[in-house]
């Protein structure tokens, strides 16, 4: 019968023993009880008794060798006891224990919305930096829980100081109308999708309207105030889709048309709005575009003469703009963008050649309402009003 | 400068300062012959003799408060209990007799003594009785200092420290770390008692810690480097006189601080340093204070159930990312 | 045992002076001028007065929260004492002990405390420092009957036999802990007898009888000095106040208290004095007058004295 003499554990805290000296040989017959060998452990030296009679059959640990507590040392048994395969002792670790998630104290980690939150010291950063903690958009927080935190307010900051030196420049407060057209347009950029649609179109029809018209009226028949009639029949015919507003998930449809006209003033872009403007006259629209704009560079437009456009139409021909696009004003469904008139040879039906002034359209959607069939074919309805204006009488 | 244990560091001051000063003597159960129940005093018995190191009955109340009467009338006595745990026996003589007296006494006496014991469990199935951390108890009450070395270096300065106050120094030590090695000076040097160690520096996250974890926040401050994490880790040393200051510049500088301690998160240390941060550093702080300690179980005797209980590595790492 | 006339008087005037303060800190209290509780002595000045003298300067003592006389009896002032009940900081523990923690490190007295048997251990550690830097002096630990109930005094016993240090223990058995009769809380008839438990002598003594106190007192102390190791006394006496002044007494009769206030130990004393010693009634009346008149000035010194400043709150809470 095989018998391990394994080394004890004396005291909570040993691990190890180092074998000193074994007092027996291998061979040599053991009574239980005899000393067989001596082991030094952190606190003293001690002897191990073997545990039973027999032989001393294998001695596995070497004097000056190190053996973990509760392992063999040697063996003890008959002559003809087979010895097991050669297990060297092995250090045993602590067995791995996956420690599963403890339910901690009392709200620990409260997954109260902290999103539009601002840590204290991304306040503090805001307040130095003299930044308005209303203009740091909710859900761009990036700490725990959605927190808004310093990076985030800096990386703000780094947007906004892109270029310029900052000791270099001079400040000033800019007027009213130009701040809420910033804050406007900065959240158009921001909360709306907006893709571009253009065309060239043919503005020969549309410019001899014109003439023919500024030869029996006595204001000055503008080519803006013809694209807003053609705007208009335009969106008459795409009232449900055009003449929309986006509204917190559901979409609006307006029952009235009125378009704005973006107007230049020297305190900032003016947009005076011409209501129904499909049910005027173009002469009647002429005057009423002209009026409006004197007032807006007074400083004297109401406001519901300021507010209410569902659509708006910004021309630029007068520069030396060729084409641009704008930006979508909240909460209309679009923007035309108007080009000059450039002549320029195009070819004609038959592939003939000729010189026709051309003008370049630009539509702006809002792609929440109109997707890019409703703008192709909206635009497409504008072109074909300004080719053909006798459409419009 | 050599490699020695803790254990080791702690004797060597226990030698050194009895060599220095007769007047330094030791009560305790077992510490003579025996060398105590881990073996700090082993080998003192032979050097210093019975008069010196003194053999105690079993009387944890009497330990201290012979200390303290042998205090007052002009030795400096280092008492041992067996267990932090075994404290509450003598707590009427630390918490009502040591730490008043002075006061209530108007400053007539001083009691130059240091009470040691060990603390934590170490995964080693000492269960409920013998595994608590206690340093929340002692800070709390004015008159005490409490202090928790981390390793051999600052064990054998602030070991010396203690015996050297002319105030009632608990001195706590832990288990799990008498066998750590690190180096140490030979030779006189002291560690001084209220004053926090900024044990590593960094960008990222500060850890506030103490004791046994403070080896466990710099494993992880380097495991955490190597993932471009930059943790600041501070070790208080003393948690009473509380050091604040080193805390308060290191948010100031990362904004985001974890504390963490073996002892019960529960009113532990990490409750007193979140609320000193919140009240010295609030607008420097970029995530709220995330606290780490053990769950408010006693100490389960069985292995997965004590390491459920205790704080673990994983845990700080998890804080430590949560507010990054 | 021979006396000199001198020795006589101080004894006397050591009682009438434990009595007469006593009595004066009862004024102050019904005048509402002290906070907290008192713990009179009054019925029990034999004992501190006794052990006392027979105690030299570098001898220590620990108290209890029942501590003026033991106060009184070992040297200290008692305008500091008195300014000490008013909290004020001429007070020997400058006004933040109070009555419960009154001491006086100056007279060796370690102090009063308010937790009973409180004291025992530092008495052991006094005696330990004795023992171990050969200082030759000795500690007396007074403590109750009731305290002979808590850890402490198991411990402190055990702990003084084993080493043979220079301590002895007096207990003032006054009958009732609180309100508990010692009959009830200790389980043997005589407190000493609990000293056979530590292989150390146990005796117990008359404590409202002067030359009986002082003579145990003595040989106890010359035996602990001298090397032979701690002892256990009790003397028998009763405590005439409530355990704190203004208790209502419920647990005992007025009758009681009466025919124990006959075994006052000052009348005793007085009648052994004039029969036994054939000293005069005036000398007596002298000695008491003049205890009268210290403590009254002990009283108005208090009463002058300035209260503590707040902003001093901090300062002993560390040695530097």
């Amino acid at each position: 019968m095989l018998t391990k003499i394994i080394i004890p554990k004396i005291g909570y805290t040993m691990e190890e023993a180092m074998v000193v000296k074994w007092l027996k040989n291998e061979g040599d017959p053991v009574k239980a009880g005899d000393a067989v060998l001596e082991i030094a452990s952190d606190k003293a030296n001690i002897e191990i008794e073997a545990p039973a009679g027999g032989i001393l059959l294998k001695i596995l640990t070497a004097e000056g060798e190190s053996i973990p507590v509760l392992q063999a040392a040697g063996y003890i048994g008959e002559a003809n006891d087979a010895l097991p395969g050669e297990d060297k002792p092995v250090k045993q670790d602590l067995p791995a224990v996956t420690v599963e998630k403890i339910q901690d104290t009392p709200a620990a980690n409260t997954k109260d919305n902290r999103a539009n939150r601002l840590s204290p010291r991304a306040r503090k950063f805001a307040r130095e930096h003299a930044l308005d903690e209303k203009d740091i958009g909710p859900g761009s927080g990036t700490g725990y829980n959605g927190l808004i935190v310093e990076r985030d307010v800096a990386k703000l900051l780094d947007v906004q100081k892109t270029g310029f030196a900052k000791a270099d420049a001079e400040y000033i407060t800019p007027s009213s109308y130009k701040q809420v057209t910033a804050k406007r347009l900065t959240q158009s950029v921001r909360d709306i999708p907006q893709f571009v649609t253009g065309a060239e179109v043919n503005a020969e029809s549309l410019l001899r309207l014109k003439d023919r018209l500024q030869e029996a009226a006595a204001a000055r028949i503008s080519m803006t105030g013809l694209l807003v009639k053609c705007a208009a029949c335009a969106i008459r015919d795409h009232m449900r889709s055009v003449n929309v507003s986006w509204a917190d998930g559901k979409i609006a449809l307006h029952p009235n048309i009125r378009i704005g006209v973006a107007v230049a003033t020297d305190k900032g872009l003016v947009v005076a709005v011409v209501a129904d403007p499909e049910r005027k006259s173009l002469t009647e629209i002429a005057l009423e575009l002209k009026m409006l704009s004197e007032k807006a560079r007074e400083g004297k437009l109401p406001a519901e003469e300021m507010t209410g456009s569902t659509f708006t139409i910004s021309n630029l021909g007068m520069y030396e703009v060729d084409q641009f696009e704008a930006i979508v004003n909240p909460p209309e469904s679009g923007i035309l963008a108007v080009g000059r008139i450039i002549r320029k040879p195009v070819a004609l039906k038959d592939d003939a050649v000729a010189v026709k002034p051309m003008m370049f359209l630009n539509l702006t959607s809002d792609h929440r309402v109109l997707d890019g069939a409703d703008a192709a074919k909206f635009i497409g309805a504008i072109k074909k009003y300004i080719e053909f204006p006798e459409l419009m009488l | 400068m050599r490699t020695i244990s803790y254990l080791d560091a702690i004797k060597e001051a226990m030698r050194e300062e009895m060599e220095r000063d007769g007047n330094v003597i030791q009560l305790g159960e077992d510490i003579g012959l025996h060398g105590g129940a881990f073996g700090v005093t082993r080998g003192l018995f032979q050097q210093f003799g019975c008069e010196r190191i003194i053999d105690t009955p079993i009387a944890e109340g009497t330990i201290v408060s012979c200390a303290i009467g042998a205090a007052i009338t002009g030795l400096r006595p280092v008492a041992e209990l067996m267990f932090i745990d075994f404290s509450t026996l003598a707590m009427d003589q630390i918490c009502n007799q040591a730490a008043k007296m002075r006061y209530m006494l108007g400053g007539q006496v001083q009691i130059p003594m240091v009470i040691r014991f060990p603390e934590g469990s170490g995964y080693k199935g000492t269960a409920a009785q013998h595994s608590q951390c206690l340093e929340a108890w002692y800070a709390h009450v004015p008159g005490l200092k409490v202090v928790l070395p981390s390793n051999p270096y600052n064990a054998k300065g602030l070991f010396k420290a203690a015996v050297r106050d002319n105030n009632p120094v608990i001195f706590i030590e832990q288990k799990t770390l008498y066998g750590m090695k690190g180096q140490v000076p030979d030779g006189d040097y002291t560690v001084s008692i209220g004053k926090s160690q900024v044990a590593r520096e960094g960008r990222d996250v500060t850890v506030v810690t103490y004791a046994y974890m403070t080896k466990v926040a710099l494993e992880l401050a380097e495991k955490l480097a190597a993932e471009n994490i930059s943790l600041e880790v501070i070790d208080l040393l003393t948690v009473k006189p509380l050091d604040i200051e080193p805390v308060v510049e290191s948010v100031k500088k990362t904004g985001r601080l974890v504390v963490a301690h073996e002892a019960c998160k529960t009113c532990g240390v990490g409750a007193e340093v979140s609320a000193l941060v919140n009240e010295l550093a609030f607008e420097y702080l970029d995530a709220p204070i995330q606290r780490i300690g053990a769950r408010d179980v006693p100490i389960p005797f069985n292995y997965p159930e004590e390491r459920a209980a205790i704080v673990n590595e994983s845990e700080i790492r998890e804080a430590v990312l949560r507010i990054r | 045992m021979d006396y000199t006339k001198q020795q006589l008087l101080v004894f006397y005037r050591e009682m009438q002076r434990i009595r007469q303060f006593e009595e004066a800190a009862i004024v102050l209290w019904d005048a509402n001028m002290i906070k907290g509780s008192i713990h009179p002595y009054l019925g029990q000045e034999a004992i501190a007065a006794g052990v006392c003298q027979a105690l030299q300067e570098d001898d220590y003592i620990v108290s209890t929260h029942r501590g003026h006389g033991h106060c009184l009896a070992k040297g200290a002032g008692p305008g500091s004492m008195m300014a000490e009940l008013l909290g004020k900081t001429t007070g020997c523990c400058r006004g933040r002990g109070g009555s419960m923690h009154i001491a006086d490190v100056g007279t060796r007295n370690l102090g009063a405390n308010g937790l009973v048997a409180g004291g025992l251990g530092f008495g052991v550690g006094a005696a330990l420092t004795s023992k171990l830097k050969k200082l030759g002096y000795v500690t007396v630990a007074f403590f109750g009957e009731g305290a002979t109930g808590e850890g402490m005094f198991h411990e402190s016993l055990n702990m003084a036999a084993i080493w043979k240090l220079p301590i002895v223990f007096v207990c003032e058995n006054n009958r009732y802990s609180v309100s508990t009769d010692c009959n009830y809380s200790v389980p043997v008839a005589d407190v000493s007898e609990r000293a056979k438990a530590y292989g150390i002598p146990g005796v117990t003594a008359d404590g409202n009888d002067m030359h009986a106190v002082y003579e145990t007192a003595g040989e106890y102390i010359k035996r602990a000095r001298n090397g032979e190791g701690p002892a256990l006394i009790e003397y028998k006496t009763y405590r005439w106040e409530g355990h704190y002044h203004g208790e209502p007494q419920v647990y005992r009769t007025k009758e009681e208290v009466e025919e124990w206030k006959k075994a006052c130990p000052i009348l005793r004393y007085e009648k052994v004095l004039t029969q036994d010693y054939k000293i005069s009634v005036d000398e007596l009346n002298e000695i008491k007058q003049a205890a009268v008149r210290e403590m009254e000035e002990a009283v108005v010194f208090a009463k002058d004295s300035p209260d503590p400043v707040p902003g001093t709150v901090f300062d002993y809470v560390y040695a530097d």
